[in-house]
């Protein structure tokens, strides 16, 4: 599959119009210097020979140097991916645990104003576009409060309404699910039998309703990590955080050609390497599921 | 039940205090003391002065790196690490005597061998690097005795100077140069009042207070350059306290950002002169008097006044933008008359419902979009049937810098023309000489003045200011009377400060400069 998607990337980024060598150079260079960045990268190579010679680097485990910054692309995407990954956890995180919360709350307290107001919030935030959210949240928590930073990386603080913009439709369909499937598990006849037997509430909910409540919900956020993933793109650029989603758009713009194909290799690796761990989770969760 | 759960509903809810007081306490302020955080448009690329095609990166070499010459403040030409030269053999000849006590970030000092290395490299084919066509018409340079370069050239060349004070032509210590050969890039070592500290790309880039710089010592101890690509994410981030300074700074911020005490709005006439170049491959453009008329069909004052909110100026008496060194004003052209315009056409035999193809980088230039759709408007008030295509500017300069094969597929397409060694001389060369069409450079027009090209190879093998200027002069008027563009405005260039920094400014080329600050509380 890698493979395959290796091919695609490559392909598809010299299909697409674009001169990198004029993008790097700028107005000012002439023939000369076009010449000589495209001997340098080897884009004077015909295609086939430039994906032999790729294949081959990329056995070697050589990822090539970027063409805008001459840096060698793994010490362009490791640090950012490393970022985004920080923040997509965090962002997950805090969907997971307030959006648990909320719909477990809500199913328990049915039709009341707490429980609608939740699912109104909890469709705002999954209808709100995160670029518009993002640009919301900046105005309200950085310039007027001042609470935390507008933009950039540094510290948690950083990191906070990045997480929060990022997170917020994930948090919106967990908190709707959770609540969805909560409702049906505190009707089932096992739960009645527990509270028959005088059960404590919260151990029904904390042991049997929420453990198969989970299951869907677990799916769900495994899903929903691909979208954050690429959800971060537009949230990496409207608060200046240095992580993978803004080096590829960026490496897009300028045809930056290693650059590219080695984040998606490693993002694609990544997701499925959380598929994977969501699978896992899965059949922790229930215990039918054997691997 | 319901009890029972409004314990659950409060450890929620102090959760979620619990863990935004924690961020609350890891936030702090981002600057203070004598640091200054800039933010740009976007990270440097490449931090190697003689391998670099732009604007961001060409801005923060400059506070590390000095050349031969430079520009103050108004972007007069001024020595820097030469304190004076003297041209012979009819200008093929120049001799540098070079400033004494001058320290390499790495303790080098810079001398007469130092810059012969520097020369030797940015020369030499092999290279490969963004010097090599600047300095064609450098031979060679050698050493005469420590502080004295003899320079020698093919050919005297009237835009060396400027060409020389353009962002390329600036020193890396020798001994740096051969410690870290090609990551170079990496190691940036000039002499410039700061030298570098990190760089975390697509973050930030730091530099300090070189102590043993040659000249006026920076009252700054560090700036930090800070890439935040979102213009309403960089205003935000200077309107919360989070920057010193922003720059570029978005037309429809300026306003409030004027009204805000604590800032300070700058804006200087910027170098790019927009336009769109008129095909003349294409039969409709061939005839001057519909190259003219579409000029005429256009109402530049109003585009300023509408679509800039007056930050711009309508490129009227020169196709290039006043701060381009060798700008004249050669007349007052195509006052908004499209009266005029039609007579032209219809003296053209231009039938009405004539199809142009327009092409546009959409989201390259300030209002690029908006200006492209005015103008569609109002060629199609004169008759035309305009469509218009946009490209981001990747697929756009690609396609618009190949061969035509065997005609440009467009009729009108737009660019900004902003040359970093801020001369006329490839200011206008690399869009009106005839042997800068397309691949070879940025003609795309397809535009062949024998007039235009007589002037320019006169202003270039001349080394005499005058004449230069004059020579200028005639290319200037020649173009605005051939109209191979239609031509539009120069956007302004706009940067916003703290108050407390003094002595900051902003320059045409695009960049806000904050080395010389100093910060009043």
């Amino acid at each position: 599959m890698l493979f395959g998607i290796l091919a695609a990337v490559f392909v598809t980024m010299r299909i697409v119009p674009g001169d990198p060598a004029r993008l790097v150079a700028g107005p000012d260079a002439g023939p000369e210097e076009l010449a000589a960045i495209r001997q340098q990268f080897g884009l004077d190579q015909p295609l086939h020979i430039q994906f032999a010679r790729y294949l081959r680097d990329i056995l070697r485990g050589e990822f090539g140097r970027s063409l805008k910054t001459q840096r060698p692309v793994l010490d362009e995407i490791v640090p950012r991916l490393g970022n985004t990954a920080l923040l997509a956890v965090l962002s997950t995180l805090f969907a997971v645990v307030v959006g648990l919360l909320a719909g477990i709350v809500a199913a328990a307290r049915r039709n009341s104003t707490f429980d609608h107001a939740t699912m109104v919030v909890a469709m705002m935030g999954v209808s709100t576009p995160s670029f518009y959210l993002g640009i919301v949240l900046i105005v309200v928590f950085a310039v007027m409060l001042r609470l935390f930073p507008a933009g950039g990386s540094g510290g948690m603080a950083h990191l906070v309404l990045p997480a929060v913009t990022l997170g917020a439709s994930t948090l919106g369909i967990v908190a709707r699910m959770t609540r969805a499937s909560m409702i049906d598990v505190l009707d089932e006849d096992y739960i009645r039998t527990a509270r028959a037997k005088g059960v404590q509430e919260r151990l029904i909910v904390a042991r049997h309703a929420l453990r198969n409540a989970l299951l869907p919900v677990i799916a769900v956020v495994a899903l929903q990590f691909g979208f954050v993933l690429a959800g971060s793109v537009l949230v990496e650029t409207v608060f200046s955080f240095p992580g993978i989603g803004w080096l590829i758009v960026e490496s897009i713009s300028m045809r930056d050609f290693p650059v590219v194909q080695g984040s998606i290799l490693l993002v694609t690796f990544v997701s499925v390497l959380v598929n994977l761990a969501a699978d896992v989770l899965y059949g922790y969760a229930d215990p039918r599921i054997k691997y | 039940m319901n009890r029972r759960f409004r314990s659950l509903g409060w450890m929620c809810a102090a959760a979620v205090l619990l863990s935004a007081g924690v961020f609350v306490l890891a936030a702090g302020a981002q600057s203070g003391g004598g640091a200054v955080l800039l933010a740009t448009q976007a990270d440097a690329a490449r931090l190697d002065p003689a391998n670099t095609g732009d604007v961001p990166s060409m801005m923060v070499q400059s506070v590390m790196f000095e050349g031969l010459v430079g520009w103050d403040k108004d972007q007069k030409l001024v020595p820097q690490l030469a304190e004076s030269w003297t041209l012979s053999d009819g200008g093929k000849s120049i001799t540098w005597k070079l400033r004494h006590g001058v320290k390499f970030h790495d303790g080098e000092e810079f001398d007469a061998q130092a810059a012969k290395v520097n020369f030797d490299r940015w020369l030499d084919k092999a290279n490969g690097l963004l010097t090599l066509s600047q300095f064609a018409t450098v031979d060679g340079v050698e050493v005469v005795d420590k502080y004295t370069l003899k320079m020698t050239l093919k050919e005297p060349n009237g835009a060396l100077l400027q060409t020389l004070a353009g962002r390329r032509a600036m020193f890396n210590s020798p001994k740096a140069l051969a410690k870290w050969g090609k990551d170079i890039n990496l190691h940036p070592t000039g002499t410039g009042p700061f030298e570098f500290v990190e760089w975390v790309p697509k973050d930030r880039l730091t530099v300090k207070r070189f102590d043993g710089y040659w000249g006026t010592k920076p009252a700054l101890e560090k700036i930090t350059f800070k890439p935040v690509p979102e213009p309403a994410s960089r205003v935000a981030m200077l309107e919360a306290g989070d920057a010193d300074a922003a720059a570029p700074i978005p037309i429809q911020d300026v306003a409030r950002l004027r009204g805000n005490p604590k800032l300070n709005v700058m804006m200087v006439d910027s170098l790019d002169n927009l336009h769109f170049a008129l095909n003349m491959q294409k039969d409709v453009f061939k005839d001057v008097r519909v190259r003219q008329a579409v000029n005429y069909a256009v109402d530049k004052d109003s585009i300023v006044k509408n679509i800039y909110n007056g930050l711009a100026v309508p490129l009227t008496k020169s196709p290039v933008s006043p701060f381009l060194w060798g700008y004249s004003a050669v007349g007052d052209f195509y006052k908004y008359d499209p009266a005029k315009a039609k007579e032209l056409l219809k003296a053209a035999g231009v039938k009405p419902g004539t199809k142009l193809v327009m092409w546009i980088p959409d989201g390259r230039y300030v209002q690029d979009r908006q200006v492209g759709e005015a103008v569609a408007g109002y060629l199609r008030d004169v008759g035309f049937d305009i469509q218009i295509v946009k490209m981001e500017w990747a697929t756009y300069i690609g396609r618009v810098g190949q061969k035509p094969d065997p005609v440009a597929p467009y009729d009108l397409a737009m660019l900004a023309w902003s040359v970093g060694t801020q001369d006329a001389d490839w200011g206008l060369a690399g869009t009106f000489l005839s042997t800068n069409w397309p691949p070879r450079a940025y003609n795309l027009a397809f535009y062949k003045s024998d007039v235009v090209d007589n002037a320019l190879a006169a202003g270039r093998q001349t080394t005499d200011s005058a004449k230069r200027i004059e020579a200028y002069k005639v290319a200037q008027k020649q173009i605005m009377e051939d109209a191979p563009w239609l031509f539009l405005v120069a956007p302004k260039f706009i940067g916003a400060f703290k108050k407390e920094l003094q002595n900051v400014y902003v320059i045409p080329f695009g960049g806000a400069v904050v080395k010389d600050a100093s910060i009043k509380r």
